[in-house]
């Protein structure tokens, strides 16, 4: 079987949970305690497809005002990303905008999938659904609703980004 | 041309040098074919990678390195000469003992006659600076999240005061209502009463709407407590006698000296003392005081209020002859919320409003409060109000 390599970015501002979200998609596990990312940490995934072997090399970058021109250059061959928001800080909304704009002024074509994560903290939330969706829409991408800690909908937000780059890189 | 002799001895000690310095910095390197297949690695590849016995000789750059998974055309312009080098600094490697470790990766063409054509391949153990940008980076982090945490909560507690004012200005009206009509009625029957009625009963309609006139100050107390906080307390100023309204303080709280067995002096100044006075403010400020020296003074005691001019300035003194104060309790006496230890442990109601209230109420009337105390012996609170001008109404 065909084996297909593909590059995708976890972008968001900092301490929105990009880490874990990996963590527990290649590890299935989940840390509490919050460790700042700097530089650049890839993980691979092997997903079985029905025509091919892919698999995902997931750049989780860091986030926030460390994320510079150095950070720019590495989104150089991503064919798409997760980008995340904390559904508990409003202002990691804003940043969703730019790290959107970053990857597609280096990558035109690539998929963009949001992701609303922390959804478990549901006294805290302060980021709707309805922001989400203009958010999404205004980037012809889709949004989903994860938490790192519980595993919810985690493997299907990358499983979503997986499909949307087949559909446009068969 | 002739060629020069080889300098070998230059050479080994080149060779030298570079082995040293490669095992100072931690740096190795990896000559890479131009189809990508790593052909040559320094001796300490695998183990600046801190994968030691692998062997990567062979292997397709990508597959050991799956940060250029995605650099293929980055690569292939190096090797063209159409870019000088591709960078990656901080990669993550996580260690068996949870560490990371960082690595700066650097790719440049290579173009020599003896190691042909293709790219070299740096790479550089940079953990120990990485790990110090690491913390500076979590600490950063984790100061803005602090500092994101608490402008939230403030936006919630602003929330909650507004909530709270809403609900003060609703009760109040609520009970105001009532308690007009009460003191109405009462004044209105103290009037038309008969004169052969019961002397004891109309001391107890005097009592009804005295005790009217003091929840009606005590609600005062919280609005003018709110408007402090919010900093939007306004006082308006007439000319008023104050002895009179000391006076008439005085008399309205005679009745709870009597109930306590207390003694009470009133002396007020000769002549009338004229001063610009927010009148219903200045009762709360009367009021609060005496109801202080009652409340804190056994049995028995003795209450002393006075007044007089000196220096320009009205003069009101209450003393009593109860608990008194250490000094440090006269140091937080004024402070919002403050409550004497003796205060608690003797069970007297109170929430530590009053001498906060009446020290802005002075302050906001131009005016000083000074305290002096013994334990034991008993207290003395003396305001000084300036007389003169009617000042401009506003903020307190």
């Amino acid at each position: 079987m065909k084996v297909v390599q593909r590059k995708v970015c976890l972008l968001g501002d900092f301490a929105v949970g990009k880490t874990s979200l990996v963590r527990r998609f290649v590890e299935d596990r989940f840390d509490d305690k919050y460790l700042s990312t700097i530089g650049v940490k890839v993980s691979r995934k092997t997903l079985q497809r029905v025509d091919n072997t892919l698999n995902l090399m997931i750049w989780d970058l860091v986030g926030g005002n460390e994320f510079s021109r150095r950070e720019i250059g590495y989104l150089v061959g991503a064919t798409g990303a997760l980008v995340v928001c904390d559904l508990t800080r409003l202002d990691t909304l804003d940043a969703v905008s730019q790290y959107s704009h970053q990857l597609r002024t280096v990558n035109p074509q690539s998929v963009l999938v949001f992701v609303g994560n922390k959804v478990d903290l549901t006294e805290q939330r302060v980021i709707t659904d309805e922001q989400l969706q203009a958010l999404s829409d205004s980037w012809n991408g889709s949004y989903l609703l994860t938490s790192a800690k519980t595993g919810e909908q985690v493997e299907f937000a990358f499983s979503q980004l997986a499909q949307k780059i087949e559909e446009i890189l068969p | 041309m002739t060629m020069p002799p080889l300098d070998i001895e230059s050479l080994m000690l080149a060779s030298h040098v570079t082995k040293v310095f490669s095992l100072i910095h931690h740096v190795a390197y990896a000559l890479v074919a131009s189809n990508m297949v790593i052909r040559r690695v320094s001796t300490n590849f695998t183990a600046v990678l801190n994968e030691p016995g692998t062997s990567v000789v062979g292997q397709r750059l990508n597959d050991v390195l799956w940060e250029f998974v995605g650099a293929e055309e980055s690569l292939q312009a190096i090797l063209n000469g159409k870019s000088p080098y591709l960078a990656f600094e901080r990669v993550n490697r996580a260690l068996p003992d949870g560490r990371n470790l960082y690595l700066d990766l650097s790719v440049t063409q290579l173009r020599d006659p003896e190691l042909g054509e293709g790219l070299l391949l740096i790479v550089e153990d940079v953990t120990h600076a990485a790990e110090l940008e690491q913390r500076m980076t979590q600490s950063r982090n984790e100061l803005s999240l602090a500092k994101q945490e608490l402008l939230q909560a403030n936006e919630e507690l602003q929330k909650l005061n507004r909530l709270k004012t809403l609900f003060l200005s609703m009760a109040v009206h609520d009970l105001r209502t009532p308690l007009t009509a009460v003191r109405a009625y009462g004044d209105l029957l103290l009037r038309v009463l008969p004169a052969d009625i019961p002397e004891n009963a109309r001391e107890y309609i005097r009592i009804i709407t005295a005790q009217a006139s003091r929840m009606d100050w005590l609600i005062d107390g919280f609005l003018d407590l709110d408007q402090i906080e919010q900093g939007e307390l306004k006082l308006h100023f007439v000319p008023s006698d104050f002895n009179k309204l000391v006076s008439e303080i005085a008399d309205m709280m005679r009745y709870l000296v009597e109930r306590r067995k207390q003694g009470f002096s009133l002396d007020l100044c000769n002549t009338p003392i004229s001063i610009p006075l927010d009148v219903s403010r200045m009762q709360q400020v009367l009021y609060n005081l005496l109801n202080n020296a009652i409340k804190y003074t056994p049995g028995g005691g003795h209450i002393y209020v006075k007044t007089w001019i000196e220096n320009g300035e009205a003069v009101l003194q209450v003393a009593d002859t109860g608990m008194g104060m250490t000094e440090s309790e006269q140091a937080g006496v004024f402070q919002l919320y403050y409550r004497t230890l003796s205060a608690r442990e003797n069970e007297i109601r109170g929430r530590g409003l009053g001498l906060f209230i009446v020290k802005v109420l002075v302050e906001a009337h131009r005016g000083r409060i000074t305290l002096s105390s013994q334990e034991g012996v008993g207290s003395t609170f003396t305001v000084y109000l300036p007389l003169g001008e009617v000042p401009v109404e506003g903020m307190g």
